[in-house]
């Protein structure tokens, strides 16, 4: 088992242990700050109460599970939180919910003393914890790729048409690969039953979207051979800022960048778990502090 | 720890068979396949037969959050959405009712045609009987 395991990579114990903590964090932070975000949102919003009573016990979850000293209770604790959270509002959850459940699972099996004679114990679980996270990493990204392979929907480009039609957020990113008179026939079809045909007539659109499943499955393989890693790693982290700049799904985006940073040798978590925290804190706040500007540049 | 990881990569395997099989919407239930099509919407409307006479029901206030919830339901889950509650609701809320038939409209992206398409379905329900004696 540890053979297989250990394809996505192995840690020395200062540098597990390390990455462990950075993804503990992480995923701590994210789930307080998701569920402060959810209350905007049904069902969430027709329970604040109980809903704003659950975030508030994941911030306090996510401050003490900052320290070590408390990292074992704050993680079993936001644990049994989110999986209250899912039950009760299911179906109506966020795959980045189940992503966060399983990873702070793995974590809640790994012993978090750092210090004497359990230090090595802690080392070998922490490393244990961290392949199987870096594993979904890879199975995640791959599976996505051929999910939209077994759709199809990629392949001749309609699921990016259907989206560059229906969100004009997409249309702006995918505006330089599609000719003018293309991107204005697409934004004028409506999301109505008749409406289309949403199959793409831009080439580029077409490589773009059959690019996608396909870096998809391709570059997690290259996470798994050390010799490709780092540059499957940069490919991956360059396909992830590509989709989101569409998708927009940033607490799913901020866990999955997070499980990608544990492939490399050194811990990035430490850097970058404040900034994920800070750039969480600027989107939750984001319509608040535009509106803010805007009224201060009122007369 | 493996055996959580083992299930989590597996389940997607388990996934596709409740999307062809129960009409689960990809979006839904960690299935590694948000994005792989355009997400599923299911609308719903209520009729309501009384003397013989089926009618569009009128839903308002607490009926018609309970007609959204179960569409959102029917929408994630397919067939494994329960319409029990609201058929309940509905049948408490007027003794005349005779039977309910739900018209579940699913709007989706026709791969062959590339166009926005609906399929319909009717799914009716008598009014439960009694239990004798009561």
């Amino acid at each position: 088992m540890g053979g297989w395991l250990a394809w996505t990579g192995s840690d020395d114990d200062d540098v597990a242990l390390d990455k462990l903590r950075g993804v503990r964090r992480l995923v701590l932070i994210t789930l307080a700050l998701e569920g402060w975000a959810a209350l905007r949102y049904v069902p969430y919003s027709s329970s604040p109460g109980f809903y704003g009573a659950i975030a508030l016990a994941l911030g306090v979850c996510a401050l003490l599970g900052w320290r070590d000293r408390f990292a074992a209770g704050s993680v079993r604790g936001a644990l049994i939180l989110e999986l209250v959270m899912v039950v009760c509002a299911f179906p109506e959850n966020g795959n980045h919910q189940y992503l966060a459940i399983v990873w702070l699972s793995l974590i809640a099996l790994a012993r978090f003393g750092v210090e004497g004679a359990s230090r090595r114990a802690s080392a070998d679980e922490a490393r244990v914890a961290l392949q199987a996270i870096r594993w979904i990493v890879v199975g995640g990204l791959a599976w996505s790729g051929v999910m939209k392979l077994r759709y199809g929907y990629w392949l001749g480009g309609e699921f990016l048409s259907f989206r560059i039609a229906t969100d004009p957020g997409f249309a702006w990113i995918f505006a330089p690969l599609v000719p003018d008179a293309e991107l204005a026939r697409l934004v004028a079809l409506e999301n109505r039953i008749g409406a289309g045909p949403f199959r793409a007539q831009a080439p580029l659109l077409v490589v773009a979207s059959n690019l996608t499943w396909l870096a998809e499955i391709v570059l997690p393989a290259g996470l798994l051979w050390a010799r490709t890693r780092r540059l499957a790693l940069l490919g991956s982290l360059l396909l992830m800022a590509a989709i989101q700049a569409g998708a927009r799904e940033f607490f799913f985006a901020g866990l999955m960048v997070g499980g990608l940073l544990l492939f490399d040798a050194r811990d990035r978590m430490r850097i970058y778990v404040p900034i994920a925290g800070a750039g969480y804190l600027v989107w939750l706040l984001w319509s608040d502090l535009a509106a803010w500007l805007g009224g201060g540049a009122t007369p | 720890m493996v055996g959580i990881l083992v299930a989590v990569l597996v389940w997607p395997l388990v996934h596709l068979g409740l999307v062809a099989q129960a009409r689960v919407d990809p979006w839904e239930l960690f299935g590694w396949a948000m994005y792989s099509k355009p997400a599923a919407r299911v609308q719903v409307a209520v009729e309501v037969e009384r003397a013989g006479r089926l009618v569009p029901l009128r839903a308002m206030g607490e009926m018609r959050r309970r007609v959204a919830e179960y569409a959102r339901a029917r929408t994630a889950l397919g067939l494994f959405a329960r319409p029990d509650d609201l058929l309940r609701a509905i049948f408490e809320s007027d003794p005349s009712i005779e039977a309910v038939e739900l018209v579940l409209r699913d709007v989706s992206l026709d791969l062959d045609s590339s166009f926005l398409v609906a399929r319909d379905e009717r799914l009716r329900f008598e009014r439960p009987t009694p239990p004798a004696g009561s």
